[in-house]
């Protein structure tokens, strides 16, 4: 009881006071402090992971001739030609001849592994503004790099085909990576290398393209 | 306290009620009288001959012909004969894509070929249509970014089975800007009519291929 009682003067007091400029003043400040934090939240949810992001890869970058380490495996880029057409020597007969309404960009790789045999899934050429180029399939799997395992101890030589439009080339980059699994891992490792194609470069590949590039044994 | 009635008070006439309730009335009755705020009718598909170009936001497809092909059996059998029809496809997304294979038997196709969402009258074909892109130099299913492909829809037909005289296509849109709720990717996903979970995909053209004659193909 005796705690209670002098508490009712107070707080009528307060209200009393609630017009008066010190608590008005509270209440802004308040309000602004409000208006702070819903500011920050909208501005984490910028920067917070986008659905697109969510499980993505992990890249390591790097250029040709390096060697680009990622957690599970290691990619060197050794050289990249254009070409016309493929051709593709079959066990019997006539070997088929790929062609293509762009150029051919025939990368060729080398790889290895720290600890763990690795296959790769079929590369990626990621063109300058962005767009995604999945290894061609008129070269069969097995004639590219990812036929073989990587494995621990040495390096394996490969190639990857791309099937592209020249205005693909210029700032294009190689993505190389695991196969996508159905219930795939979380943030997989990829390597992803810049072919080093500037204006100029990339002119020079369609240029300098060979008419006919040869892949698969002619024994 | 309150200021007596009348005086200068009495000429002022409470209009600001009565006023926006005849606005509001007009207002609702003129969006009435034009239908109201539902949808606005459709937009009929589009007819369309050989030769017509299909915006597919995802794609551009021209629809060059249709014909029947006779293709002779190595081995001096009795050949096969195939009803085709060839597209011309441009990418125009971001990454590669697949040819897939168009809709048969009430079934939605898959990945591009799922925007062919119908052909009438439907051809008979014990294994359903194939999609591919035969001209260069090795089979291709590939659509890739800004490449334009010759796509092939091929059905085998039966012994004694007969081409029909022509082909209406009813072909569809891909929504370019679809998420799934997931994040995980599922392929192209077709434009619907309205915004139903099972709405029907928009139909967006409706192509009228006469099937040409008499074709060899390899």
């Amino acid at each position: 009881m005796s705690t209670i009682t002098p508490a009712r003067p107070e707080t009528a007091a307060r209200r009393r006071g609630s017009g008066s400029s010190p608590s008005r003043l509270r209440r802004v400040g308040a309000a602004l402090a409000g208006l702070a934090l819903a500011a920050a939240a909208v501005a984490l949810q910028s920067a917070a992971e986008k659905r697109e992001d969510r499980g993505a890869p992990l890249t390591w970058t790097g250029g040709v001739g390096e060697e680009v380490a990622s957690s599970r495996f290691t990619v060197k880029v050794k050289a990249v030609h254009g070409a016309k057409s493929i051709e593709i020597a079959q066990l019997s007969g006539e070997p088929e001849k790929a062609t293509t309404s762009g150029i051919f960009v025939v990368v060729e790789l080398a790889a290895t592994s720290p600890r763990d045999p690795q296959r790769f899934g079929p590369p990626v050429l990621l063109s300058g503004d962005g767009k995604r180029y999945t290894a061609t399939e008129k070269v069969k799997p097995s004639l590219t790099i990812t036929e073989p395992y990587i494995q621990p101890g040495w390096w394996v030589d490969g190639v990857a085909v791309f099937d592209v439009p020249a205005s693909a080339l210029e700032g294009a980059r190689i993505v190389v990576g695991l196969p996508v699994e159905i219930v795939g891992e979380v943030y997989p490792p990829e390597v992803e290398i810049d072919l080093g194609l500037d204006e100029a470069a990339a002119r020079r590949l369609v240029s300098g393209a060979k008419d006919v590039y040869q892949l698969g044994s002619k024994k | 306290m309150t200021s007596p009635p009348g005086g200068g008070t009495r000429r002022r006439r409470a209009v600001a009620v009565p006023l926006t309730a005849l606005v509001i009335a007009t207002v609702l009755g003129i969006t009435a009288a034009f239908g109201g705020f539902a949808e606005a009718a459709k937009r009929p598909p589009s007819r369309l001959g050989p030769g017509a170009v299909v915006d597919q936001k995802l794609f551009t497809t021209k629809f060059v012909t249709a014909r029947t092909v006779f293709q002779p059996d190595v081995y001096g059998g009795d050949g096969k004969n195939f009803v085709e029809i060839e597209l011309e496809v441009t990418n125009k997304g971001d990454k590669t894509e697949s040819v897939g294979t168009p809709g048969y038997g009430g079934k939605q196709g898959l990945l591009y070929g799922r925007s062919i969402l119908k052909v009438t009258p439907e051809i008979k074909s014990e294994l359903g249509p194939i999609a591919m892109i035969p001209d260069e130099g090795v089979v291709s299913r590939q659509l890739h970014p800004g490449m334009t492909s010759t796509v092939v829809i091929r059905y085998e037909l039966a012994e004694g089975q007969e081409a029909p005289p022509s082909l209406q296509l009813d072909v569809g849109t891909f929504d370019p800007d679809w998420e799934s709720f997931t994040g995980a990717e599922f392929g192209l996903t077709l434009e619907t009519d309205g915004d139903g979970e099972k709405a029907p995909p928009k139909v967006e053209a409706q192509v009228v291929l006469p099937v040409q004659r008499g074709g060899t193909g390899g």
